[in-house]
């Protein structure tokens, strides 16, 4: 039986979900799945002791006992590849999700409401969208000090400006819409017309950006730490091993390498992954398309709505 | 010379992909100064009919026991020979004045589009003389006007002005006036009654309303999913339908002298939940 | 002496300015009795939407007073707006677009229960069942999406969700301006119950005169933001005073051959 108020936002955008059974569908999946498993648990990946010092073996070559090779203090580049993981993708997700919710509430607030508050937020956005990242993490680092967090604020900043005006956009084309109308007839109060069906329009778009923004916020935070201004040593971000590796890139090629190869690969496949989603036809757009068709009688057989 | 246009036989439609025939059964012979009206709802086969039987259609198989235009095979005709039947025998009006026009565009720069440059000029003028029968003041510069400049009922007059620029013997109004006020509508359906007779045109009207088709038809088809339930002279079919789905859809058509408040339709149309009641409904 | 349910008096409402404004509504009076249908008949520009957007609360007019049984609704709307919206609905012309296409019709008739928090959750799925029944939908056309449903059927569903609050007032309008003419008589006819069973009010809005005659007690004839003519529809179909009114009147094409 329909259990209505359990169907909130959240739920809808599971259920409605944009994959379906395909090739596409099924390598994003097991890929998410492992990347989601390495950055929880990666006590799961690890052979060996990410931290261990071993002097004696410093700069081994790729084996079959260390995959990626040793760095400049003998500790197994692999396991700190996969420890890494949680501090560079975990902390792009986190200000990918970060930035979106912020920009999505100001955006459907400034959206929906209009006038002067509209203008407000709607001019802050851009003022925000004008600083380039670096300069700002430069910025919050000389304020906060340099480390991994002021680096994921610097970011946070700097990446919610463009869900505000995505967010901004559909909501105030939705606003016109008929089926807002009539929510707003029902009672429905801005918030929960927002929240209930405004938003759920965007699901696809949301989605499609956050994860485009996952491969682009993990080489800007990879690439802060590798400046000095993110992650601090011993930490395995990515970008920091690689900074490490720079001096030894002609010694020991593997130590800057697989950091560098496993940054190009996560980033490859968020954009693969978020053009599948944007470019996703499902049911429910393919029913969309083929109702405006105006030229033939198709479909509803008994309405005249034949441009919807 | 007949007067005998279009013949049709055993029209059958199947759209691409589609594996049902969307129209099957089809028949009717259209003659010169008369207008046949195709009747239905949404999805009846009433436009696919029409379209198909003048190879307007896309994107379709067209089968038929006889489909002929001034005793020539249409069927088999392809490439110019098609092109030139489309552009030159036939004209045609649609239902949505705004839908119909390219808002970017004039509307002597559409409706002259698939005149050759060196043509231009003289069908230009012919435009504007042809815009001034069907009634649009002003003609030089409403013919170069873009269509948002324009009502509803300017726009379809200058479609009919548009359609009848080939000189064509075949006109095909689909819906023409469904998309206009009240007041307009008697108006242009009366400019068609008479462009009709004057050129003595074979019309082909496509309709849902039994009002207009009264006014305008000599024969009528009435269509239910593809198939003809009905066919006869228009008197016979409007005022005294025989099937019981032109009935229904006679039941359904309202006008100024039936009673009011009457019920339309049998059947359980509306049903409280109330313990008197059996409760629950037609679907 | 019962005050009228709806009540207009002299209302104007004007959009845009200086020379591109549009005068919608031009001192209009209106009256609705409890269980009275009452129908609005005009031509594209007549100002009849703006009155269904003025009655719906979802428009402030200019000046002149609007009030629902004896109350301003300015007031009710600006207090307890929710109490207002369980006594006055709406029917939409496009009965897809009205709908929230991502959510089931059981969520989308459940929501205004949801909104004004009425029953629990079992409560709220047995009367939608029964306000799906009442309009000839099996229940199980709950968990159906929109877009698997006729244009007739959506109508009805969105009938059902209009009912779910028991209003007093249902304003349609072009409720059945885009449906098939037998799907349309269906409609019609569910609608002519529901005012002889709850004794619902309704103002009706359309373009078509026959449509409005069929189903309401009075009639209001509006032009570019006037009324033109009102009284009882026998009345005013019958002999018709205003020019437009017999124009709109003698324009109609009756589905006969003489």
């Amino acid at each position: 039986m329909d259990r209505p108020e359990s169907e909130g936002t959240v739920m809808s955008l599971l259920s409605r979900s944009t994959f379906r059974v395909s090739p596409r569908g099924v390598i994003t999946s097991l890929a998410l799945t492992l990347i989601a498993l390495v950055i929880l648990w990666p006590e799961l990946f690890i052979v060996e002791d990410p931290n261990l010092i071993n002097v004696a073996g410093r700069f081994q070559t790729p084996s079959f006992e260390h995959l990626f090779g040793t760095d400049d203090a003998g500790r197994d580049i692999f396991s700190r590849v996969v420890l890494g993981a949680r501090f560079s993708v975990g902390n792009a997700i986190l200000v990918v999700l970060s930035a979106a919710a912020i920009g999505t509430i100001i955006g459907a607030v400034g959206g929906w409401l209009g006038g002067w508050v509209d203008r407000l937020l709607s001019k802050s956005t851009d003022v925000f969208l004008a600083f380039p990242y670096l300069v700002l993490a430069m910025a919050i680092s000389a304020a906060a000090g340099r480390n991994l967090t002021s680096a994921v604020v610097a970011l946070i900043i700097v990446w919610w400006p463009s869900y505000a005006r995505m967010v901004r956009t559909i909501v105030r084309t939705q606003k016109s819409e008929l089926f807002v109308k009539a929510a707003r007839t029902l009672g429905a109060s801005g918030p929960q017309i927002i929240w209930w069906h405004v938003i759920p329009q965007a699901t696809q778009q949301l989605a499609a950006r956050m994860t485009l923004d996952v491969g682009y916020v993990l080489v800007a935070l990879t690439g802060l730490s590798f400046l000095g201004l993110g992650a601090q040593a011993p930490s395995p971000e990515w970008g920091l091993m690689i900074a490490s590796a720079k001096a030894y890139a002609l010694v020991a090629w593997w130590y800057p390498f697989f950091p560098g190869l496993v940054i190009v690969g996560v980033v490859a496949g968020s954009v693969w992954l978020g053009e599948g989603i944007s470019r996703d036809k499902s049911p429910s757009r393919r029913a969309a398309k083929r109702s405006r068709r105006t030229n033939v009688e198709v479909e509803h057989a008994d309405s005249k709505e034949s441009s919807a | 010379m007949s007067d005998l246009i279009l013949e049709v036989s055993d029209l059958e439609v199947h759209y691409d992909g589609v594996a049902k025939p969307t129209v099957e059964g089809v028949n009717f012979a259209l003659r010169r100064g008369s207008c046949i009206a195709f009747v239905g709802e949404t999805g009846s086969g009433k436009t696919t009919s029409v379209l198909a039987a003048t190879r307007l259609v896309e994107r379709a198989t067209i089968r038929a026991g006889r489909l002929a235009f001034e005793g020539n095979d249409l069927l088999s005709m392809g490439g110019k020979e098609l092109r030139e039947f489309r552009r030159r025998r036939i004209g045609m009006v649609f239902q949505d004045p705004t839908a119909s026009w390219n808002p970017t565009r004039r509307i002597s720069a559409q409706l002259l589009d698939t005149t050759p440059k060196r043509e231009r000029v003289d069908m230009l003028d012919k435009l504007i003389s042809l815009c001034e029968r069907v009634g649009i003041t002003n003609a030089p510069s409403k013919v170069n006007a873009y269509p948002f400049e324009l009502s509803g009922g300017q726009l379809q007059r200058l479609m009919i002005a548009g359609a009848l620029l080939h000189d064509p013997v075949v006109l095909v109004a689909d819906e023409p006036t469904s998309a206009l006020d009240a007041s307009v509508q008697k108006d242009l359906l009366a400019l068609l009654d008479e462009l009709r007779r004057e050129r003595d045109l074979g019309v082909l009207l496509v309709s849902h309303d039994l009002g207009v088709v009264a006014r305008m038809a000599h024969e009528v088809l009435v269509m239910n999913t593809g198939k003809v339930v009905e066919q006869g002279t228009v008197r016979q079919v409007v005022n005294a339908p025989t099937h019981p789905y032109s009935r229904s859809l006679l039941a359904s058509s309202l006008g100024m002298t039936a009673p009011r408040k009457a019920r339309l339709t049998s059947g359980p149309a509306w049903s409280a939940q109330d313990p008197a009641t059996t409760g629950g409904g037609a679907a | 002496m019962t005050p009228p349910l709806l009540s207009l008096r002299n209302v104007h409402k004007t959009f845009g300015y200086g020379d591109s404004a549009t005068v919608a509504a031009n001192g209009v009076d209106l009256e609705i009795q409890p269980g009275e249908i009452v129908g609005l008949v005009g031509e594209s520009g007549s100002g009849k939407s703006t009155i269904a957007n003025i009655v719906l609360g979802l428009v402030t007019p200019d000046s002149g007073d609007v009030e629902f049984d004896g109350t301003p609704i300015s007031a009710m709307l600006a207090g307890k707006s929710r109490a207002f919206r369980r006594q006055v609905q709406a029917v939409f012309q496009q009965p897809l677009l009205a709908l929230d296409q991502r959510r089931t019709i059981g969520w989308s008739v459940a929501e205004p229960l949801v909104i004004h928090r009425v029953g629990t959750a079992r409560e709220r799925s047995e009367r939608v069942a029964e306000l799906l029944e009442s309009v000839g939908l099996s229940a199980d056309f709950m968990t159906r999406l929109p877009r698997e449903l006729s244009g007739g059927q959506l109508q009805r569903v969105n009938i059902a969700r209009a009912l779910a609050l028991e209003p007093r007032l249902l304003v349609c309008d072009e409720a059945v301006s885009a449906l098939d003419v037998s799907v349309q008589a269906q409609v019609l006819d569910i609608f002519l119950e529901m005012q002889e069973r709850l004794g619902i009010a309704m103002l009706f809005i359309s373009h078509n005169i026959a449509v409005v005659r069929h189903i309401s007690d009075s009639i209001i004839v509006m032009r570019h933001g006037d009324v033109v003519e009102h009284g009882e529809t026998d009345q005013v179909c019958e002999n018709p005073r205003s020019d437009y009114a017999k124009e709109l009147i003698g324009s109609w094409l009756e589905p006969v051959v003489r």
